[in-house]
């Protein structure tokens, strides 16, 4: 798989774009470069003092002002952000509600200051995520132009995800929520013992949520890969047969599963043609033994009823690739 | 819009210069505020030069003690001495050197930011997005763990977002390409910018050479376009090019 590098461009030197080389006198260029002096020595002193606070663990009001020098001119200096988020956890753990309130709320306004400078900088955004997530009161409507306020003590694990439902509802094609989601449920509703790592019950009504958005838009692919995931196909291949077989030619392999805990185990032959780097074999297990990974009889059912809307919806269109892969 | 008097021809020497002498007296004040990116600037910087035949010009033992330095205990690896892990800069390293590192452990770091669409973000938790996957597949296969990608899905993830590339027709979008990048160049300071007539820094250099090494230039050395580092190096490390 070939990628030419232009994808890198985007990512790291958003700073060093469009920027015009401007001729100049040579008394132009004596002034700019003692300016220039200047502002180095203020800027490494800066740098200095912010990292020299943080090895020695102090979380103050002088940090957030050293770091907010720095971050104003150069808010990618992402170790900086970290730091500022060290200082705000320790800040959060030890102010009242309200200073924290007000805090967290000049510090959107700054958090807009640099946005300016950079609005893309990968550090800004994760920091006002963070701060939105952390206060006592985050002002939703505010930050997403929405109409909804909410008001809450604490922001948690099952606001955010209620935040992304309202942001999935009001436009399916988000990305980002889909991917907020996919991180934030296994979290809030954990189980181990599914290979999703998320609750039975709670995955059922995400099929819901999800063929919702399919059916609204049929051709848009953020709801199609979590609809993957959810599957639990967003997970990689049992094993790879080792690379050290050479030449292709047709083979015959033999897989071996070994539950460590008590040596049981499971064989199952496959074959794999010449041409072929994949192969998929429907196991001979009786089911209910260790070896098998099942569906329960409410997700077969959901996903029967899924099968049959979608085999519907692909009669109306039949162009949609998603939906042809799907049948 | 090129203008006319943008550079036609490849002024190779005046790059050699302009990248030796980056991080020296001049420019002081850029070099410090991009401290951030130093190791993908180290990287930039080494590539550039071996794909132009001067790597002598560079200081290997610095590199290779700077490079050290900055491995945390988690395996991550920052941008410089005392700045916090991040993928970007793990992978400059390893493209830098892998004897220097604690491979296993940065393999466990990168794994780390895999998501739920089997691409990559830039911290465990980030949103994949392509810049990233380019990152994290190039480091997969330079340390030999490409197994761990779901290779169906990642190639389903990248057909899927990716915005559409065009259709090439041939030799003529070549030769506007050549065209293009040549005058990207600056003929008083060296070095490439990211079009004509802007500043030029060490990034756009090494992708202004790799570019028009692609592009056949024979007075540059081969590039291998899925590492972005030199032919040279892919053969005598030996790595075996995991393709997915």
């Amino acid at each position: 798989m070939i990628q030419l590098p232009c994808a890198r461009v985007w990512t790291f030197t958003l700073t060093k774009h469009g920027r015009l080389k401007v001729k100049t006198t040579s008394e132009q260029q004596e002034a700019k470069r003692k300016e220039r002096e200047k502002k180095l020595k203020l800027y490494n002193a800066g740098t200095q003092a912010a990292f020299s606070k943080r090895k020695k663990g102090e979380h103050d009001e002088e940090g957030l002002k050293i770091t907010g020098e720095i971050l104003a001119v150069n808010p990618d200096f992402y170790s900086l952000w970290n730091f500022r988020k060290e200082i705000y956890l320790y800040i959060l753990d030890n102010r009242n509600k309200d200073e924290v309130q007000k805090m967290m709320e000049d510090e959107l306004s700054f958090l807009e200051t640099c946005l300016k400078v950079n609005p893309k900088s990968y550090g800004s955004w994760n920091h006002r995520c963070f701060v939105m997530d952390n206060m006592p009161k985050p002002d939703w409507a505010r930050e997403l132009h929405l109409r909804f306020v909410v008001e809450r003590s604490n922001v948690n694990l099952e606001d955010e995800l209620l935040f992304t439902t309202h942001k999935i509802q009001t436009n399916f094609s988000n990305y980002s929520s889909w991917h907020y989601r996919s991180k934030l449920l296994p979290l809030v509703y954990p189980d181990h013992s599914n290979p999703v790592g998320v609750q039975e019950e709670v995955l059922l009504k995400e099929y819901e949520v999800v063929q919702n958005a399919i059916f609204t838009d049929p051709d848009d692919q953020s709801a199609w890969f979590y609809h993957r995931w959810l599957l639990g196909r967003g997970y990689g291949k049992l094993m790879d047969i080792p690379d050290t077989i050479p030449g292709w030619s047709d083979m015959a392999v033999s897989v071996t599963l070994t539950d460590d805990s008590d040596c049981t185990e499971f064989s199952q032959g496959l074959n794999l043609s010449a041409d072929q780097t994949e192969t998929w074999v429907l196991s001979q297990e009786k089911s209910g033994t260790k070896f098998t990974a099942e569906l329960s009889a409410a997700a077969t059912s959901t996903l029967e009823k899924e099968l049959e809307s979608i085999t519907e919806l692909h009669n109306l269109e039949p162009e949609n690739k998603f939906l042809t892969k799907k049948t | 819009m090129i203008p006319d008097n943008a550079p036609k021809t490849l002024l190779l020497q005046k790059h050699v210069d302009y990248i030796a002498a980056y991080g020296g007296k001049k420019d002081e004040y850029e070099y410090s505020i991009t401290e951030y990116l130093r190791m993908s600037g180290i990287y930039w910087g080494l590539t550039v030069m071996d794909l132009m035949g001067h790597l002598d010009k560079m200081n290997k033992n610095e590199v290779l003690q700077f490079v050290q330095q900055c491995q945390h205990e988690c395996g991550g690896i920052g941008a410089s001495i005392g700045h916090d892990p991040h993928l970007l800069y793990t992978l400059s390293a390893v493209q830098g050197r892998l004897e220097a590192i604690d491979v296993d452990k940065a393999v466990e770091f990168v794994l780390s930011c895999m998501n739920f669409d089997g691409g990559f973000g830039c911290r465990p938790g980030s949103e994949s997005h392509s810049g990233q996957i380019y990152c994290c597949v190039g480091f997969l296969a330079i340390t030999g763990q490409l197994h761990h990608i779901n290779a169906d899905l990642l190639g389903w993830w990248l057909c899927e977002r990716q915005l559409p590339s065009g259709g090439l027709n041939g030799q003529y979008i070549l030769d506007k390409l050549t065209k293009f990048i040549l005058a990207c160049q600056d003929d008083e300071t060296g070095g490439f910018a990211d079009r004509p007539g802007d500043m030029v820094d060490p990034f756009h250099t090494l992708f202004g050479i790799a570019g028009l090494s692609l592009l056949g230039d024979e007075t540059i050395k081969a590039v291998n376009p899925v590492f972005c580092l030199p032919e040279s190096v892919i053969q005598r490390t030996g790595i075996r090019l995991d393709l997915l």
